[in-house]
């Protein structure tokens, strides 16, 4: 009897076990498609999420608000075009959306998608993992009918090889090489958000120094550093931009000490390549001030530190994508826009930043959003003296996109 | 580089090793009665976002911290179950609760209104002492610009220390860990002695992720501890179960890592990745050097066996 007891014990408390640690996976659940909100006008750009919306700061409203692109873009040029009815999309993400980061920006254009395309059956799919459990969720959803598929993670390979398998169902994946007949790229020109940033962090650091915290010294990393130098540095040609990298996408401990050393060496402005905590909070805890980089929850963490910081738009890119599919006239290729395209937008800017600084800030954008200002352009000299762009000359849309093998001149640190 | 620099990678050291040094402690109370809790990181995640969901609904991190330590404490007891009365595979039972653990606190991140993953803390600990002393020459940054949960672990390494090497209960505690049997003949609750430990030690765990959400991060995200639990469990072993050696590992682990961060700063042409496990390689180093001049090995003999009073 004794036995039997413990026998019993030990099976339910193993199912409970396993029931528990499968439990939160039902958060697969499939979300409303049903919205009631109105297609939005054509300055719907401003309209991405109500969090990260380039909402005008207190001091000057009106400036603010012009730091959506005002050249045509696609996106308005094909709003109106469809309201989606009979569309099937489906968005997939690696994490949940509880979370705010990089999820969260992606899900903030999905938020677009819906509201400009209120017809639309759109479905967030969570929790999906790059591999095989992408691979069978793709094909479950080509299966299903949906018409379009986002990825919003690292499905490159897994899309293309479900792709293949699925000749009429479009398929769309952020930032990485493959494009065939049905499935296209989406990518967003993070030169010119962090060209932005790095202005500002410039124009309100006191001591010329300014800290970023990132994870590895590879290529689509040292991007964003470099622009970020160049752009602090066209503000104030004395500017050190001082990196440290943590050698981990996700260790937020790491961070903290990270963050903490480049204080301790007397940086007073923080920025970062993560998207943990860890960094907003030393700049809080110690009293400098933080830059945003794609999306702003530090925004609310840490009032006091915030400055401002780009924030990401990938609506623009979702909401092209499926007026396209949906007007039969989509070719899969490379979304790779900025500012001017609305894929880029401005967060709202801190309390204690200047109104010089963020006149500043909405100028530059007016620029690169104009084409008059373009962040890749000559001369660029590299850390080591070298001139990596010559005066004149601009890099190519390839050298772009797979940019940088070098460290621009300014950045101080150990790279790789 | 320069003293303030080494004494400011210490005072980090202090704060982003706290977490690891109240889960160690703990461990150490449920290892030496001879459970092997390798669960901690998953019970670190429950008392985090536990903690964080009780601090920004009531404004309170003392609430937070208390529930923090409680909610762990009975997540520990699936542990106990399997482990002491059913007698399961210690080791297979604790990476269970990592993966429970992890999955368990993304659910409770994601429920509430508004969830918990989208809450921000007003509310932290803050320093115990005014600002004014905080800049002392050495004493100031070192001893007296933590916060409360800084000086409770440090009480509690001491406890835990006085507690096991000189009380009688420490002793039988010892006793219940090295030879179960013998231990059990002379009369010895060896079954709640583990149920107690196991539950001690995930109350510590538990307030060690209660620190990261009400202190370190003043926020909550999903699995936090990145394997801080992990490294906690690590230096369990390497400090030969001894708290106050837990609390030393523990504190240069955490100065060499963000010593090299400054390392990297100051442009030593010295590769990041080599920085990177430069802590992991000194402290095993030292570790290594200090049990081997220990005679014997402290480890508690009957670690991860589960007892059979039968098989006496």
């Amino acid at each position: 009897m004794r036995r039997r007891t413990r026998t019993w014990l030990a099976v339910t408390s193993t199912m409970c076990l396993v029931m528990a640690a499968c439990g939160d996976d039902e958060a697969d659940a499939p979300a409303a498609p049903a919205t009631t909100a109105a297609a939005p006008e054509t300055e719907t750009t401003a309209a991405a999420a109500p969090e990260t919306t380039t909402t005008a700061a207190p001091e000057a409203p009106a400036e603010v608000t012009t730091t959506v692109p005002e050249a045509p873009t696609e996106v308005t040029d094909t709003l109106s075009a469809s309201d989606g009815t009979g569309m099937r999309i489906a968005v997939l993400y690696d994490g949940t959306l509880d979370q705010g980061g990089w999820q969260g920006s992606m899900d903030a254009g999905t938020q677009l998608l819906v509201d400009s395309m209120p017809g639309a059956e759109v479905l967030r799919v969570e929790e999906i993992a790059p591999g095989q459990t992408a691979q069978r969720a793709m094909t479950d959803l080509a299966e299903d009918g949906y018409h379009l598929i986002i990825g919003t993670s690292t499905y490159d390979a897994d899309m293309a090889i479900v792709s293949a398998d699925y000749p009429e169902t479009a398929f769309l994946h952020a930032c990485d090489a493959t494009v065939t007949d049905n499935m296209g790229q989406y990518c967003l020109a993070v030169e010119e958000a962090r060209y932005v940033d790095g202005a500002l962090a410039a124009a309100l650091s006191e001591t010329g120094k300014i800290g970023y915290v990132a994870a590895f010294g590879i290529s689509f990393v040292l991007k964003p550093l470099n622009l970020f130098a160049a752009g602090a540095r066209s503000v104030n040609p004395d500017a050190e931009v001082h990196v440290v990298f943590t050698n981990d996408w996700f260790d937020p401990n790491l961070e903290l000490q990270a963050a903490n050393a480049l204080i301790d060496l007397g940086v007073d402005v923080l920025t970062y390549d993560l998207s943990s905590s860890a960094v907003p909070e030393v700049a809080a805890q110690r009293g400098a001030g933080f830059i945003g980089y794609g999306y702003d929850d530090a925004r609310l963490q840490a009032p006091d530190s915030w400055l401002g910081g780009s924030l990401y738009n990938w609506g623009a890119a979702f909401v092209t994508t499926a007026q396209e599919v949906a007007a039969g006239t989509w070719e899969p290729g490379y979304i790779y826009g900025g500012y001017a395209d609305g894929l880029l937008g401005y967060a709202e800017f801190g309390a204690s930043v200047p109104a010089e600084a963020q006149d500043l800030v909405d100028s530059l954008i007016a620029d690169i959003a104009a084409g008059d200002l373009d962040v890749f352009a000559g001369p660029i000299v590299d850390r080591d003296g070298n001139l990596v762009v010559p005066e004149g000359e601009a890099l190519e849309f390839f050298d772009r996109a797979i940019c940088c093998e070098w460290v621009i001149e300014g950045v101080q640190g150990e790279i790789g | 580089m320069n003293d303030w620099v080494l004494i400011q990678s210490l005072v980090v050291a202090v704060s982003t090793g706290t977490p690891v040094v109240l889960a160690g402690s703990g461990a150490i109370l449920t290892q030496r009665s001879g459970v092997l809790d390798l669960g901690v990181e998953g019970t670190m995640l429950i008392g985090a976002v536990s903690g964080f969901w009780v601090t920004t609904s009531t404004g309170s991190p003392v609430a937070g911290l208390v529930v923090a330590v409680l909610a762990a404490a009975v997540f520990s007891m699936i542990q106990a179950v399997l482990a002491v009365s059913l007698r399961a595979n210690q080791v297979v039972v604790g990476v269970a609760l990592v993966i429970l653990g992890s999955g368990l606190s993304s659910f409770i991140g994601s429920q509430g209104d508004p969830p918990v993953a989208r809450r921000f803390s007003g509310s932290i600990f803050t320093p115990v002492f005014p600002e004014s002393v905080h800049d002392w020459p050495a004493v100031g940054p070192l001893l007296l610009s933590h916060d409360p949960v800084v000086y409770l672990s440090w009480a509690f390494v001491a406890v835990v220390q006085w507690y096991i090497f000189r009380t009688r209960t420490g002793m039988h505690l010892r006793a219940v860990g090295h030879d179960p049997a013998s231990a059990d003949a002379a009369g010895l609750p060896v079954s709640g002695m583990r149920y107690l430990h196991v539950a001690l030690g995930g109350a510590a765990a538990g307030a060690g992720g209660g620190y990261l959400t009400l202190r370190l991060f003043s926020d909550w995200f999903d699995d936090m501890t990145a394997g801080m639990g992990w490294i906690a469990v690590i230096l369990v072993i390497l400090a030969s179960w001894r708290s106050l050696r837990l609390l030393v590992a523990a504190y240069a682990f955490g100065a060499i890592s963000s010593l090299g961060f400054t390392l990297q700063l100051l442009g030593w042409n010295i590769p990041t990745e080599l920085l990177a496990i430069l802590p992991f390689l000194v402290v095993y180093l030292v570790m290594v050097f200090v049990s081997a001049a220990e005679r014997r090995s402290q480890m508690p003999a009957s670690l991860a066996e589960p007892y059979f009073r039968e098989s006496r």
